[in-house]
């Protein structure tokens, strides 16, 4: 489905502008896998031994975050580690059961030693993602005991999944020459890197093996490898889960609208539009021109049956598509032009900001302002009323609300607020596109963008998203967003050198975002870590 | 006066088939002491969506007259101290989606880390008043084997308390699930448990011994996770380590009956659940698995609920924001879903009452709070709160001024022999209410 051959090599003009020639290492907070890499790691070591039907994220602890984006940096408690404990107790548990998927010699009658050492060695390797030295194969054969099997393999698998190696993403990194505040990533944790940045999830065989042979020291192969980790289906994990967290909209899965109001809602439509932000993210940086552009304008999305059936005659083609090129039971709709217009106008986006009985265009309108222009709010002060219901009996949320920013000290904020998000009052709280609010009043979505680079006022959801589409800012922007999606901390001042070589070189190719990730991996400041 | 006597985990499985209270032909091997004080113990539990105000507020008087919602409390009203005129103040001082402010700053007296809209998506600003006590009365070498137990019914991620800073601790939904991490443990043999008890301690050791190993190599910057990941393992080993031993009057729940949807169930299977729920919390406070155990009924947000058992087919969220105004049907339903939440309580409290316990009952020994995050149409002011049990004094009224909520949790905590130090946002510091 991907476009391997669509993505160009990265290029430079000016060897000043190259993030290849970015020499320092920028710090790098010791970080827990996600709830959601843990699953994929475990997945990925245990395969089916471990069964789709043991759940694995709801018991993990919540991931913590920094900023919008997944954190993960802040130290354990008591609770957490328990939860771990017990996490990996019931990953055991199963993976005991189905044995002999995990190697064939676990079903022997009498087990060999040989047997013990070869899967403590290579379910040990997977797992924390780096070569067992001998002491700890012999540590871990130690554990797995002289008892039965089924004993011997429960405490090998609870404590590979509690060890800190599994836990964590260890960057230790070796010396090198340039010396320093800095150390070099090991080729393993440079796969590593690479592997939870694109795919959510461990290094394959493929990558393991190019760590072993060295190869991700060399920039321009790096930039070879993100074209075939974006070639492969796991990028569409890794590539939904930085959108999710930049857009705001981790919480689709949980949706939770007013029954009331839409009464065919169910728990299941949420999990659906959490499936067509992630199906509509792939479908453009993978399947379509893999542009920012693209990202902010196609009026397309990838739905399944009952997220279809709320965009009703939004539809205007449902396009077939080859098996296997969207999720099962999705589909690739064109929508109309008029109405949709990108991610920002999906249901999805829209449903997830907004109350759960009516649109929300203050959310609404500081999403773009802050996640798109990058461009942060003050707090509001305290004791804010809260939005009158009625200013007017027959007062359009537009009029409530203005009444509500009339004081000047709201004024401030809201003049930048407002404006963007009225411009998405075309969608109701479920999403849906309409041309009267609740009451039968005529919706008025004209809008405003207001001190960018593309201010002027739009008529509409469809004009607000075309006139980002435009903006230097928010291309630059979105570049910093993946920044601190790959470092997993706000940016700082030892971070602009990168910023400002990766945002030329984004806005000079046209937005591409395939071509942006592969300059991100190849710069030398991607295999460093400060140890100041 | 019964004597307390004690109860081996080898009894647990009897138990647990049925055998229910005491076995006499089997001897005690429990680790206290006969005689040994009972433990004090917290037990918190919210219901959602306030009040109708004019039905909870008490009967004006010198000594507790219950408003018609809080009757069914009559039996226990010279152990009863309602209050009145507690405030939220750290949460009204924040700006975001209510029910999430409401829930989410309830117990910890500060502002939400992270409020990240509708639907109980926010993190908390700091630990909660239930879980730094707990974690105090967990330090006691007799400390139950959790350090806090947290169950609820369709509470779908709103999460009252919490561990620390953005470490919520949600209530688990499932009863299946909670019994089989709170009591499934029990039914284990010795044997089983020994096992069980040796398999963790090899992990932990490996983790322990790693986490030194690369404490040595890493950044100093990352110092802290590694020393709180190596103080959080102690902790859980040196809790792992401890005998189980039952109090010879508790008698563990059977396995609860399975749900299709425990965490979504459909609106006709919430009384079954909230039953199923209660046993595991009589339970776990009469077997003293946990000196604190917190309850959440409902999910605090505008989640479609209908209380169709009562034959109140509005949504319970939407019938609180009609309530107290110019609805007077909204008005009546809301009493009626409200009320229906006090009987479970005080069900509650019969049960606990019922349990010898040392010189008394469980129920002296647990103070028992009921509370809502909301009073009326999702206000934060005069939050409606009952105490009863554990020993403090009842037939009262407590007015606490408009008080933040870290009086009464100063309040709670002193009653309970803790200090909570400094706790809550400070400029929302509140000495402690009189409980005791």
């Amino acid at each position: 489905m991907a476009c391997s051959s669509e993505l160009a090599p990265p290029s430079f003009d000016d060897d000043d502008d190259d993030p290849a020639e970015i020499v320092e290492g920028l710090r790098a907070p010791l970080r827990r896998l996600s709830a959601a890499q843990y699953e994929n790691t475990v997945r990925a070591v245990f395969g089916v031994a471990l069964p789709e039907a043991v759940h694995i994220v709801d018991g993990l602890p919540l991931d913590d975050s920094s900023g919008w984006f997944l954190g993960n940096a802040a130290p354990l408690g008591e609770a957490a580690v328990v939860q771990y404990q017990v996490t990996a107790e019931r990953i055991a548990q199963a993976v005991v059961v189905h044995r002999g998927a995990l190697a064939a010699c676990l079903d022997d009658a009498a087990i060999t030693d040989v047997c013990v050492r070869a899967v403590a060695e290579d379910l040990a390797a997977r797992a924390w993602r780096r070569p067992i030295s001998v002491p700890e194969a012999d540590a871990l054969v130690t554990a797995f005991g002289e008892g039965s099997v089924e004993e011997g393999l429960l405490r090998l698998v609870t404590l590979v999944l509690q060890s800190p190696d599994f836990l964590y993403r260890v960057e230790r990194g070796e010396p090198d020459l340039l010396g320093g505040d800095d150390v070099r990533l090991t080729g393993h944790e440079i796969a590593a890197r690479l592997s939870y940045l694109l795919w959510g999830g461990p290094p394959d065989a493929a990558l393991t093996a190019d760590a072993e042979a060295g190869r991700l020291h060399d920039p321009g192969y790096r930039a070879k490898v993100v074209a075939r980790l974006l070639d492969d289906p796991r990028a569409a994990a890794g590539l939904a889960a930085m959108h999710r967290a930049w857009l705001g909209v981790g919480h689709l899965s949980t949706l939770v609208k007013d029954r009331n109001l839409f009464p065919t809602f169910s728990d299941r439509l949420g999990a659906e539009l959490d499936d067509e932000l992630a199906g509509f993210v792939d479908h453009v940086l993978r399947g379509r021109d893999g542009t920012l552009s693209s990202l902010l304008t196609a009026n397309v999305t990838v739905a399944k049956t009952a997220v279809t059936s709320w965009y009703g005659d939004d539809v205007v083609e449902v396009v077939s598509t080859p098996e296997g090129t969207l999720p099962e039971g999705a589909s690739l709709l064109v929508l109309d032009p008029t109405r949709r217009a990108g991610v920002l106008t999906l249901m999805s986006t829209m449903a997830a900001h907004a109350k759960t009985d009516r649109s929300d265009p203050v959310r609404r309108g500081s999403i773009v302002r802050t996640r798109l222009l990058c461009e942060p709010l003050a707090a509001p002060p305290p004791d804010v009323p809260v939005l009158p219901e009625q200013v007017a009996a027959d007062a359009t949320l537009r009029e409530r609300l203005a009444a509500h920013t009339d004081d000047p000290s709201c004024a401030g904020c809201h003049r930048l607020i407002d404006p963007l998000g009225f411009a998405f009052e075309a969608y109701d709280a479920m999403g849906q596109f309409r041309v009267e609010d609740g009451q039968g009043a005529t919706i008025d979505s004209t809008g405003e963008i207001v001190g960018t680079d593309v201010a002027g006022p739009v008529a509409g959801p469809v004009a607000l998203a075309a006139a980002l589409a435009d903006s230097d800012q928010v291309a630059r922007c979105y570049v910093g967003q993946w920044l601190r999606w790959a470092l997993g901390r706000e940016l700082e001042e030892d971070d602009e050198e990168l910023l400002a070589a990766l945002e030329i070189g984004f806005v000079d190719n046209g937005g591409h975002v395939p071509t942006l990730l592969a300059e991100l991996v190849a710069s030398e400041a991607f295999v460093r870590r400060s140890i100041e | 006066m019964i004597a307390r006597a004690m109860w081996s985990r080898r009894n647990a499985l009897r138990a647990v088939a049925g055998a229910g209270a005491v076995l006499p032909w089997l001897p005690p091997v429990g680790s206290r002491a006969h005689g040994s004080a009972p433990p004090q113990r917290l037990l918190l539990v919210h219901f959602a969506h306030g009040v109708a105000a004019d039905r909870w507020r008490p009967v004006a008087g010198d000594s507790w007259v219950p408003g018609e919602t809080l009757q069914p409390l009559l039996p226990w009203a010279d152990r009863v101290t309602q209050i009145v005129g507690l405030a939220n103040h750290a949460g009204r001082a924040q700006i975001g989606d209510i029910h999430n402010i409401a829930m989410g700053t309830l117990t910890t007296s500060t502002g939400l880390a992270t409020d990240q809209g509708a639907g109980g998506h926010y993190l908390a600003g700091g630990p909660s008043f239930d879980r730094v006590i707990a974690e105090q009365l967990a330090a006691d070498e007799d400390a139950s084997p959790h350090t806090s137990l947290h169950f609820g019914v369709r509470t779908q991620g709103f999460a009252m308390s919490a561990a620390a800073k953005e470490q919520p601790l949600r209530a688990e939904d499932d009863p299946g699930a909670a019994f089989e991490r709170v009591f499934g443990e029990l039914a284990l043999t010795p044997t089983e448990r020994a096992t069980r008890v040796e398999q963790r301690a090899v992990a932990r050791a490996w983790a322990d011994t790693r986490l030194a190993a690369l404490g040595t190599t890493l950044p100093k910057s990352d110092e802290p996770q590694i020393v709180s990941h190596r103080q959080a393992l102690a902790v859980v080993a040196a809790r792992d380590a401890r005998e189980i031993d039952l109090p010879m009057g508790c008698t563990l729940p059977t396995s609860p009956p399975p749900f299709d949807e425990p965490r979504a169930p459909a609106n006709e299977e919430i009384p079954a659940l909230v039953d199923a729920v209660d046993e595991l919390v009589v339970g776990a406070l009469a077997c003293d698995l946990s000196r604190v155990v917190t309850l959440q009924w409902g999910s605090s947000g505008n989640d479609g609920l209908r209380h169709v058992w009562q034959g109140i087919d509005a949504d319970y969220h939407s019938v609180a924001h009609l309530a107290n105004g110019a609805d007077p049907a909204a008005h009546e339903q809301h009493a009626m879903a409200t009320r229906w939440y006090v009987e479970r309580f005080a069900g509650l409290v019969e049960r606990l009452a019922a349990i010898p316990e040392g010189d008394g009952t469980v129920l002296d020994h647990t103070t028992c709070v009921l509370l809502s995050g909301v009073s009326i149409v999702h206000d934060l002011r005069d939050l409606p709160i009952v105490v009863v049990g554990g020993g403090v004094p009842g037939g009262r009224v407590l007015d606490a001024a408009d008080a933040s909520t870290t009086a009464l949790w100063r309040g709670l905590a002193a009653h309970l022999g803790v200090d909570l130090g400094t706790f809550g946002a400070p400029q929302f510091d509140a000495a402690p209410l009189l409980l005791s």
